[in-house]
């Protein structure tokens, strides 16, 4: 049942008065039909509280969410590329997209299999989902700016155990046995063109966040239409 | 014309509180900041007038909720001390390990040399059967036995003096002091956020609790242990030399997280919600911007006057 709301300027019950969110002071407000007087719906305080701690913990979810999906897709991105980049180096000695583009012969079952394609496959639908994302969930953000600073962290998550082991040489003391990976040393141009379709791919699937977005914000409002018309009903049939 | 405040009428009960916030009043709009809050005669209703219009403005406004409010209040509270506590054993967990394994590895690695070194000097002093009489057989190792009387002659001379430096100083050591600052720091971040409403010295005393058990938990372990009478460890021998450098690089480590980590937690805090929120669902969060005086997120930062 609704908490009962009088205009405390002429006595008018105003409960069933719909409230109008004023944008500029950020507040519901009540034109009482009675005397016109405005007022702030103002709600009782447990259920405000209640409706705050909710807003609070959705708002926390979100950046979990935010999180886990950027963290995932990040680290997804980079284990591909490192499995992609090295495979290509050491199974087929060429470069991942020599063998893609004009070697694809190369991928036949009964050769070396299709482990290739199906990990950069892998890695462009990573791509794809990223720049999605982007344009949807971190739309309040600079797009490229965001591309940029995605991209580049991925590719160097993923040469980094190259880049430590190339730089642990030139130390005046070189660690033995050295940091990071000989293979990755070996495979850094591999995984630098693995990068560089990531990033490529990143920046295709940015248009297609804001469809994605549209949509799932339609459908969002669709349901609460819904939800708000049964509500309605069940109030009228009461 | 300003008018002196409204006094509550005799019958009404004073309760000794004013109103300390703004809040105007509802006929006509003066704002009430000030005013005496009293208990008025006729219902009980706790209020204050408008010295202005003379509307008596109540105060409690919407009926308790009953038992429950209080109830989940109380569940709610106690739950987030758990929380607190539970930050706080999870903050003494790696502060310990990383502080004591980068010690115990220095022992270790020290402990090592001494025997050696003990080991050297058992020869050149023509002892074939170390054993013979009652000596001690060391082995190369940490924890092998080394004659303390030995031990307090070289010490005074520093056996491990030459490359002191080193053996603090060694990269080793760096792999661990190295996520010791990063724990402290991601724990004064955390700290920082979690007591938003006190003072930053509260975001520092919170989590000096578990540095000082893991600290002196430490201390206590790397302590030598009861041997074979006239006999040490080399690796209490190695500890004796380096605990207390070896200690202080650990609490520096700490330190080298945990302040940066506790002034920065907060905007470490609103950046988050800045990246991951849209700037409608950031109000939500507006008390980590409140609680330091800042403008609410998504706010105008123009203030009433200006233009």
């Amino acid at each position: 049942m609704p908490t009962h709301h009088a205009c405390h300027a002429c006595g008018h019950d105003l409960t069933r008065a719909r409230a109008a969110w004023d944008r500029v002071e950020n507040l519901p407000v009540v034109v009482c039909p009675g005397c016109r007087a405005a007022v702030v719906r103002r709600r009782d305080p447990g259920v405000a509280g209640y409706r705050a701690g909710r807003r609070a913990v959705r708002a926390l979810l979100l950046i979990v969410v935010q999180g886990v999906m950027v963290a995932g897709l990040t680290a997804g991105a980079a284990a591909l590329i490192i499995t992609a980049g090295t495979l290509a180096a050491e199974e087929y000695g060429r470069n991942p997209l020599r063998v893609l583009v004009l070697e694809p012969s190369l991928l036949r079952p009964d050769r070396l299999g299709p482990d290739l394609a199906v990990w950069t496959i892998l890695l462009l639908i990573v791509a794809l989902t990223a720049g999605a994302w982007t344009r949807s969930a971190l739309a309040h953000l600079h797009g490229w700016g965001v591309w940029t600073v995605w991209v580049g962290a991925v590719a160097a998550i993923a040469t980094l155990p190259g880049w430590l082991y190339l730089g642990s040489g030139l130390l005046p003391d070189p660690p033995r046995p050295r940091w990071g990976s000989v293979q990755a040393a070996r495979a850094m141009a591999e995984h630098l063109t693995m990068a560089f379709l990531f990033a490529a791919f990143f920046a295709i699937g940015m248009p297609l966040g804001r469809p994605l977005r549209s949509a799932w914000e339609a459908g969002l409002r669709a349901r609460r239409t819904a939800l708000r018309r049964r509500r309605r009903t069940l109030r009228e049939n009461r | 014309m300003t008018q002196p405040p409204a006094q509550p009428q005799l019958s009404d009960t004073p309760t000794g509180y004013q109103i300390r916030t703004d809040r105007p009043c509802a006929r006509c709009g003066f704002n009430l900041f000030g005013q005496t809050v009293f208990r008025e005669h006729s219902y009980g209703l706790i209020a204050a007038r408008c010295p202005e219009c003379g509307q008596l403005a109540a105060l409690q406004e919407y009926p308790a909720l009953g038992r429950w409010a209080d109830r989940w209040a109380k569940t709610l509270a106690a739950l987030w001390v758990l929380v607190l506590l539970g930050a706080m054993g999870a903050q003494f967990g790696p502060t310990f390990g990383l502080m004591f394994g980068g010690m115990e590895m220095a022992f270790e690695d020290a402990g090592e040399e001494i025997s050696l070194r003990f080991i050297e000097w058992q020869r050149s002093q023509g002892v074939e059967d170390p054993t013979a009489g009652g000596g001690i057989s060391p082995f190369r190792g940490s924890w092998s036995p080394i004659s303390d009387a030995w031990w307090t002659t070289q010490r005074a001379s520093d056996p491990l003096a030459t490359g002191r430096a080193d053996w603090i100083l060694h990269r080793d050591r760096f792999a661990f002091w190295f996520p010791l600052a990063a724990v402290s720091f991601t724990f004064g971040a955390f700290w920082s956020t979690a007591t938003l409403g006190t003072r930053r010295w509260g975001a520092f005393l919170l989590p000096l609790i578990p540095i000082a058990l893991a600290a002196s938990y430490v201390w206590m372990l790397s302590l030598p242990e009861p041997n074979v009478p006239g006999t040490i460890t080399a690796r209490d021998a190695a500890a004796d030399v380096l605990r207390v450098p070896l200690f202080a690089g650990g609490l520096i480590a700490v330190g080298a997280g945990l302040v940066p980590g506790v002034l920065t937690g907060r905007k470490i805090a609103r950046l988050i919600v800045r990246l991951a929120l849209p700037p409608r669902m950031r109000t939500a969060l507006s008390i980590l911007w409140l609680s330091d005086g800042l403008p609410p997120p998504g706010a105008s930062r123009t203030t009433a006057g200006e233009p």
